[in-house]
């Protein structure tokens, strides 16, 4: 009997030693891959049935062909990793708090936007719409929708859609980002089918560049509009909107917690208005595991394009050793495409001590941002000082504050100048190294971690051994999925690095608002909507003058601009870290036309609802003509 | 009356350093204790952190078991992993068994309904895979620490060494000097600690390093599923760092081949003592 036990113990061991080794196994299938190359040209011919004239004509111009796939449907679809799974796959309801709009493909090939902004090319893109008007003073906001436009299940897309939407907005506070909108649009009228006009709260010409307000998107989202006919009779805030309704390419044919399938709709109004159809005639959006497998996954074909946050540098370049067909933004260092929305480290300005100013300049000291870059991103990005992008259109803005940056270089690393705001404060560094209050409590930070991002958990690993190494005390408290997302709306935090976006000057000020202060333990509006629970009238009255500003007139904004900052630096209400990396390569084995640094004609961020031109292309607005789009590989 | 050996521990000593496997296994096992809890306490905290030693290095002169993406060197996270690992085997092994042999004394010992009851217990805890409880427990608990991961999968340890203790008790509650016992007025209880318990010790022995076994075990599967103690580093958490920051991918065999030669150094230790003990204390094995 013992014996038998210890036989079993003993297989017991070696199968832990096969699951260590796992990955190992995981890499062999990449080797066959590669082998199967060379016969490709008279499989593929053979497997594709329809099609087989034009497929036979283009094959004589094509230099490198694909990878013959296990099945032949791989050519018409496009593979894409997500970075976390979806714990409920049946509540699409895009405006549910807690529901995510790009983890799902939702706002990417369901929906669309009245106007899409390309940063890369400064385009403002008509979609939905096809022009605006301001009224003289501001007040009003005149949009021409698109005729022809039809919701996917053949309801014609109208003005009434968009009243209802913003009549829902105004009447739901709880739907995502309706604060917003209520902080701007008074109502919407419809003048007749396909013109509406937004009357406006306040003066506000930038109405048509906010996201949050308006359907149009320049970075990751915006406000959606919802086919009335099936959102009337439900509650905006309950209905599951299972099988979305929208206006885009796709429609949803399959949803799990791992995987959302696409399916190419002929009937895209699009089409027909542009005669244009997106080449992948399927989209699969789906999570097959952590950092390696998505590598490994990559390199054998199995995967199109990942999400933001998965890949290392390392593993990069090890699977564009493996895979030439791979590229990067850049095919050498840095590889990373500059993502708008850099990383500050928000700080809950609600909770002691982490509510006096002195705390959160400490922690901005005692954090080595440059081993930041160094470790936990390898490289592939640069510490930041604020919350905006190193884009060239923000430098006259950077400029500007040089002397506020001077006298508060908050990106710099000084530990010393950091033990002496603490020490100010009442704090005293014990024989242990660890900082006590004056009553004797230790000085304690709640480090909220998103366990399903390689690039959180990374930072989280230098950074709280960078302040427990300072005599901080760092509990990790690595969570997913709703419960995180509940967590970082009810301020139940000291720190959490996250993204602020959109990343544009004004826009990212914004955020700081008192308008958006809530009390501990109510949802805030939005992540970076301050969720940090900062509460500055001051301040806020500057960034509401700035937003009644013309976004023409450059002058007056960097005037306000130097004074909201001049608050902004001396309380540091987020404490900036780096810039955002996005480490996102394509694979060109089946798709092509990618958009690369060689040819920015789009940006590489398929978790971004601009996401679809990248599918489509486009008209430039300027020149009238069609560009862009992917399309099969070798056509 | 060949096991007569609990009465002279002495000899029961001298025969297990006599037993070569048990020796070799208790030398193996000795050997990485010693030198992971004499790191622990002897290596500086502040070289754990992160960026303390040049990342991605091989084993060199630099950091001897080589160094991570993040850094870290691989010997001291190691300081840290295995007395974290032995400490979830030790604690899960001594709840299992301890746990597991007064439910098997007392079912075996007093019959009847108390008996139906625990066997009822037992069975069921036998018959359902104690991974699968594991993995959902573990699961719920998100956030666990060693001791609380030793605390899930002790308290899943315990039904086998019941059912066999139970089995010796029935048998060993028959022979006469049980019988005199009770004639002489012990209480039940009494006569289970103090004349039956003592016969039962070299195999609760044995069952205590295959619970340690099976302990570490677990909590390397949990680990590498993602559901270890996340804050903590234990060998398991080793192996799901390194495969979930690509040691695999980019080569860095240092990174997860230490955890993995370690656990198998450990398992292997430790089956050789539970073989050392198994034949010392049942001769009929012996040179078999």
């Amino acid at each position: 009997m013992l014996r038998n036990r210890a036989a079993i113990a003993f297989v017991l061991v070696l199968l832990v030693v096969a699951m260590a080794l796992g990955g190992c196994a995981a890499a062999t299938p990449q080797t066959v891959v590669q082998e199967v190359t060379v016969p490709v040209e008279v499989t593929k011919v053979v497997e594709v049935t329809v099609e087989v004239t034009t497929v036979v004509e283009k094959e004589v111009v094509v230099t490198p062909t694909p990878a013959a796939p296990a099945d032949a449907t791989r050519l018409e679809t496009l593979n894409i990793a997500l970075s976390g799974q979806v714990a409920d796959p049946t509540n699409l309801n895009i405006y549910a708090p807690g529901v995510s709009r790009s983890g799902t493909g939702i706002h990417q090939v369901i929906y669309e936007y009245f106007f899409y902004q390309n940063l890369q090319t400064g385009e403002y893109i008509p979609w939905l719409a096809e022009s605006y008007e301001y009224s003289e003073d501001f007040t009003q906001l005149s949009v021409k929708l698109r005729e022809g436009v039809t919701w996917s299940d053949g309801e014609a897309f109208t003005a009434e859609d968009v009243v209802f939407t913003y009549d829902t907005l105004l009447a739901n506070p709880g739907m995502t980002w309706a604060s917003e909108v209520t902080k701007w649009v008074e109502s919407v009228e419809a003048v007749d089918d396909y013109n509406v006009t937004f009357n406006l709260l306040a003066p506000s010409p930038r109405l048509h560049l906010n996201r949050e307000a308006f359907p149009a998107v320049g970075i990751w989202g915006g406000i959606t509009i919802l086919p009335k006919h099936v959102w009337e009779n439900e509650d905006p805030l309950t209905f599951k909107s299972t099988d979305p309704i929208g206006t885009g390419a796709y429609r949803l044919v399959n949803a799990t917690t791992t995987s959302f399938t696409f399916e190419r709709r002929d009937d895209w109004w699009g089409t027909t208005v542009w005669d244009v159809v997106p080449a992948p005639r399927t989209i699969n959006f789906q999570y097959v595991g952590p950092e390696t497998t998505v590598a490994l996954a990559l390199a054998a074909n199995e995967i199109d394009t990942p999400f933001i946050g998965i890949l290392s540098v390392g593993s990069l370049q090890e699977i564009m050793r493996r895979n030439p067909n791979v590229h990067a933004w850049t095919d050498e260092p840095p590889y990373a495409w500059l993502d708008p929305c850099p990383r500050p480290l928000m700080v809950n300005n609600a909770v002691a001590p982490w509510d006096q100013k002195e705390a959160r300049w400490a922690l901005s000291y005692m954090i080595d941002r440059e081993a930041i870059v160094a470790l936990a991103y390898e490289g592939t990005t640069v510490p930041a000082w604020g919350i905006w992008p190193n884009y060239d259109g923000n430098q006259p803005y950077f400029d500007a504050i040089a002397d506020l940056l001077e006298q508060y270089p908050s990106g710099t690393y000084d530990p010393a100048k950091g033990e002496e705001l603490l020490q100010s404060i009442g704090y005293t560094k014990g024989d242990d190294g660890m900082w006590v209050s004056a009553e004797g409590e230790p000085l304690r930070v709640r480090y909220l971690v998103q366990a399903d991002s390689t690039e959180e958990m990374k930072v989280s690993a230098v950074l709280a051994d960078q302040l427990q190494t300072q005599g901080i005390e760092v509990e990790l408290q690595p969570l997913a999925g709703g419960v995180m997302s509940d967590t970082i709306l009810r301020g139940e935090y000291d720190i959490k690095l996250h993204s602020f976006c959109p990343g544009y000057i004004y826009e990212n000020l914004e955020l700081f608002n008192s308008k958006f202060y809530v009390p501990l333990g109510e949802a805030a509006p939005w992540y970076e909507r301050n969720s940090f629970r900062y509460n500055n009238p001051e301040f806020s009255a500057i960034v509401d003058e700035m937003g009644s500003t013309s976004p023409d007139d450059t002058e007056t904004i960097i005037a306000q601009f130097h004074d909201a900052m001049a608050i902004w630096l001396d309380e540091l209400p987020v404490v900036p870290i780096v810039q955002a990396p996005a480490l996102v390569p394509f694979n060109t084995t089946y798709w092509e036309g990618w958009p690369s640094a060689t040819d920015p004609w789009n940006m590489p961020v398929s978790w971004w609802a601009t996401f679809e031109l990248v599918l489509t292309g486009y008209t430039a607005p300027e020149t009238g003509e069609w560009v862009g789009g992917i399309h099969p590989a070798g056509q | 009356m060949t096991a007569a050996v609990p009465t002279r521990p002495s000899g029961f000593l001298a025969a297990l350093l006599r037993n070569r496997k048990f020796v070799a296994g208790a030398g193996i096992f000795l050997l990485i204790a010693v030198v992971a809890l004499v790191g622990s306490l002897t290596v500086d905290p502040r070289l754990r952190g992160a960026g303390r030693f040049p990342p991605r290095q091989p084993p060199g002169t630099a950091a001897i078991l080589g160094t991570d993406t993040l850094g870290r060197s691989i010997a001291v996270q190691m300081t840290q992993a295995v007395p974290n690992s032995l400490q979830v085997g030790l604690i899960a092994a001594l709840i299992g068994t301890l746990l597991g042999a007064a439910i098997g004394f007392i079912s075996g010992y007093f019959s009847g309904i108390v008996d139906a009851l625990l066997r009822i217990l037992i069975d069921v805890f036998l018959s359902v895979p104690s991974l699968l409880f594991l993995i959902l427990i573990a699961a719920l608990v998100r956030g666990v620490g060693v001791r609380t991961m030793a605390l899930i999968i002790g308290i899943f340890a315990w039904p086998s060494p019941a059912r066999q203790v139970r089995a010796q008790i029935l048998s060993l509650k028959e022979r006469p000097f049980v019988e005199v016992a009770r004639l002489s007025g012990m209480s039940g209880i009494e006569i289970v600690f103090r004349e039956l318990a003592p016969h039962m010790l070299q195999w609760l022995g044995a069952n205590f390093v295959n619970a340690f076994i099976a302990a570490i075990l677990a909590e390397s599967g949990l680990s590498i599923l993602g559901l270890g103690p996340q804050r903590e580093m234990t060998l398991g958490m080793l192996i799901y760092w390194a495969l979930n920051y690509g040691a695999v991918l980019q080569n860095l065999w240092w990174w997860w081949g230490t955890p993995v030669v370690t656990l198998i150094l450990l398992f292997l230790s430790l089956y050789l003592i539970h073989i050392g003990l198994d034949e010392v204390s049942n001769p009929r094995l012996q040179g078999r």
